[in-house]
């Protein structure tokens, strides 16, 4: 995962990132650093403030709020989107249950990245408009 | 009949300046009119801000002593702009004398309105303008002394004359929590000097200066200055899309005369292309028949990203302005091109197999041909209707089947014949497969082997197109593409070199 290219292919298959061109996605690989977390280690915790984004690209974690498992994950994965967009405090702790290997993107140099890349930014108010679609969808069904 | 009449003008003209539908340069109010200067001065005193400035901009032509109570009342509106404006308004008015009172201003956030002020103590004191402005050029709050440089810039012509040598460096020296406002103040100043090197001296320092209010301030001025010495250097600080709206703008301020050097400089390929793309953006600056001819001379650049901002730029200036003249030939040349285009990637993206690691130049084709289709609809736009083919184009990205035919109904009812013949393959509902073979037909497309494919990519222009096609060489392609992967193994471009060597270590360790 040192290429661009390599980032690219990987990024295309987290589902925020789905509707953005290819070519985009090698601008936005471009702020991404790689980091890796030990087994039991915590990625961050209930509480703190949301400055970046974590995309697992190898390993399995648990969120968990208030020491109750709340899901598992495995790779690839997003984590810490709501946060890593409102900038708010994270509602979930997220524990490494294996070693795990991300790339990150801080918030600053991704808002820095949207203003210059339309097309960037069009791909994630699809994601997010697909979203609010599908709660609609559930929301309605409930009634 | 009469009375209804003027009632009827009264409440059209009323409701206009509600709305603002009137234009601010078209109009020279006359306020001794009992009707217009009523309407004027409830406009004045409206809750709307936008609606008192629009009033405001209005009067810029009017004798307004009449409304000199009105305007004397704005000056204390919370409204920067709205404030400005009545100040600039009230320089004219000889009938009220606020000197006293507009002191207060002396201290008011807003260094345009210091400025301001200090023209208005100027123009409106006792004493000689010359000793005014001079009591503030050396006042004690360097504040009012960048101010008044200034005004003494702006409205007296040449302030050099008046302040010592080292007085832009005493301020330009200052720090402090004013530091930013005051160098903003000298950098607007230094565009109304009419001394040529102290301008040059002092903009080219502050143009790099750390606070981006005072680099703005620069290149406005570098504009305003209208010395073409600045433009190379503005120019290569068009990739730099922090500025490059303002530095688009001062480069537009040196008038159409000066089109043709940028369009030799968009062509320079020893240019950044990041530079280079930030160029078109200077003419929509210039909404002119002579930039649109301009545009139309540069629109056969092969360059699909250079091309797609030339394109931009035509469709911002004709909705803009639907008279500009396009020529409907040239636009038709370009769409033939951008069709063949289109047809070539398909050719290439049907030689792909659908097995290959993780897809990725097929679905980095599939982008391309997305973007020339847009590219192709935003030239429609030229010769048709802009509205209509942009929504024609929404409607084909549609989900749903009956928007698209909708769409595809449209554009058989109203593109030309030979317009027809191009966009209907790629618009309209057809697999792949019928649509390559209709392009085939349409430009005699070669049938290519899949390594000839990945090697037109390689050698071709686009940037992200080559790094993917390198990505697709394996060990059991043709020595032709090895040896391509090899040189770009020592390529220059960072994208193309990592991708390369990846894929050289990759095949090596296949084939072990």
């Amino acid at each position: 995962m040192d290429t661009t290219i390599e980032r690219v292919i990987f990024l295309q298959r987290i589902e925020l990132f789905a509707d953005i061109p290819s070519e985009q996605l090698a601008h936005l690989a471009g702020i991404t650093r790689k980091i890796t977390k030990s087994e039991g280690e915590f990625l961050f915790r209930k509480g703190d403030q949301s400055q970046s984004l974590y995309l697992l690209f190898d390993g399995r974690m648990e969120l968990t709020r208030d020491g109750s498992l709340k899901k598992e994950i495995s790779d690839p994965e997003a984590i810490g989107v709501w946060g890593f967009f409102d900038g708010g405090e994270r509602l979930l702790s997220a524990a490494c249950i294996s070693e795990c290997h991300f790339l990150t993107i801080n918030s600053m140099e991704f808002y820095d990245l949207l203003e210059e890349r339309v097309h960037l930014s069009r791909g994630l108010l699809k994601y997010f408009v697909k979203r609010i679609r599908k709660l609609t969808e559930v929301s309605d069904a409930i009634v | 009949m009469g009375i209804k009449a003027r009632r009827g003008y009264v409440n059209k003209f009323r409701h206009s300046v509600q709305k603002q539908l009137i234009g601010t340069d078209s109009i020279a109010l006359n306020l001794d009119e009992p009707t217009i200067y009523s309407v004027i001065k409830e406009s004045l005193q409206s809750e709307s801000e936008s609606q008192i400035l629009h009033t405001l901009y209005l009067l810029e032509e009017a004798d307004v002593d009449k409304v000199a109570g009105e305007l004397r009342e704005l000056l204390y509106h919370s409204s920067r702009d709205i404030k400005l404006k009545a100040l600039q308004l009230l320089q004219d008015v000889d009938t009220l004398n606020l000197t006293d009172e507009i002191k207060e201003l002396l201290s008011d956030s807003d260094p345009e309105i210091r400025l301001e002020t200090i023209y208005y103590l100027c123009r409106h004191s006792r004493e000689d303008p010359t000793t005014v402005i001079k009591s503030y050029l050396s006042h004690d709050d360097t504040k009012l002394r960048s101010a008044a440089l200034g005004c003494a810039s702006k409205h007296g012509g040449s302030a050099t004359d008046l302040v010592e040598p080292d007085f832009f460096d005493r301020l330009l020296n200052q720090h402090g929590k004013d530091e930013t406002v005051i160098k903003a103040q000298i950098a607007e100043a230094l565009g109304y000097i009419e001394d040529d090197k102290i301008a040059r001296k002092y903009l080219a320092k502050l143009l790099d200066d750390k606070h981006p209010a005072v680099v703005k301030k620069a290149i406005a001025s570098m504009g305003r200055q209208q010395n073409d010495r600045f433009i190379p250097e503005l120019i290569n600080r068009l990739s730099d899309k922090e500025y490059r709206n303002e530095i688009r703008k001062a480069l537009a301020a040196f008038g159409t005369d000066y089109l043709i050097l940028y369009k030799d400089r968009f062509f320079d390929s020893s240019l950044d292309l990041e530079v280079r793309k930030g160029i078109p953006g200077i003419f929509a600056y210039l909404p002119q028949q002579k930039t649109v001819d301009q545009l139309l001379a540069m629109i056969d650049i092969e360059h699909p990203d250079l091309r797609y901002h030339i394109i931009k730029t035509l469709n911002k200036l004709v909705l803009r302005d639907s008279e500009l003249g396009m020529s409907s030939g040239k636009i038709r040349e370009v769409i033939r091109q951008e069709a063949l285009k289109f047809f070539k990637l398909l050719a290439i993206k049907d030689l792909q197999p659908a097995d290959r690691p993780n897809r990725i130049l097929l679905k980095a084709l599939e982008e391309k041909m997305a973007q020339t289709q847009e590219r192709l609809f935003r030239l429609l736009g030229l010769i048709y209707d802009a509205k209509d083919m942009f929504g024609t184009y929404l409607a084909l990205q549609s989900l749903s089947s009956e928007k698209r035919s909708a769409a595809v109904e449209f554009l058989d009812n109203i593109l030309e014949p030979a317009d027809r013949r191009y966009i209907f393959p790629i618009a309209d509902d057809l697999t792949d497969d019928e649509k390559l073979k209709k392009g085939r037909e349409l430009f005699q497309i070669p049938h290519l082997r899949y390594d000839e494919g990945l090697m037109q990519l390689i050698e071709g222009e686009d940037p992200w197109l080559r790094a993917c096609a390198i990505y697709s060489v394996s060990p059991q392609c043709p020595a032709s593409l090895q040896t391509k992967v090899k040189q770009a193994a020592g390529s220059s471009e960072h994208l193309l070199r990592e991708t390369a060597e990846l894929v050289l270590e990759r095949n090596r360790s296949n084939s072990n």
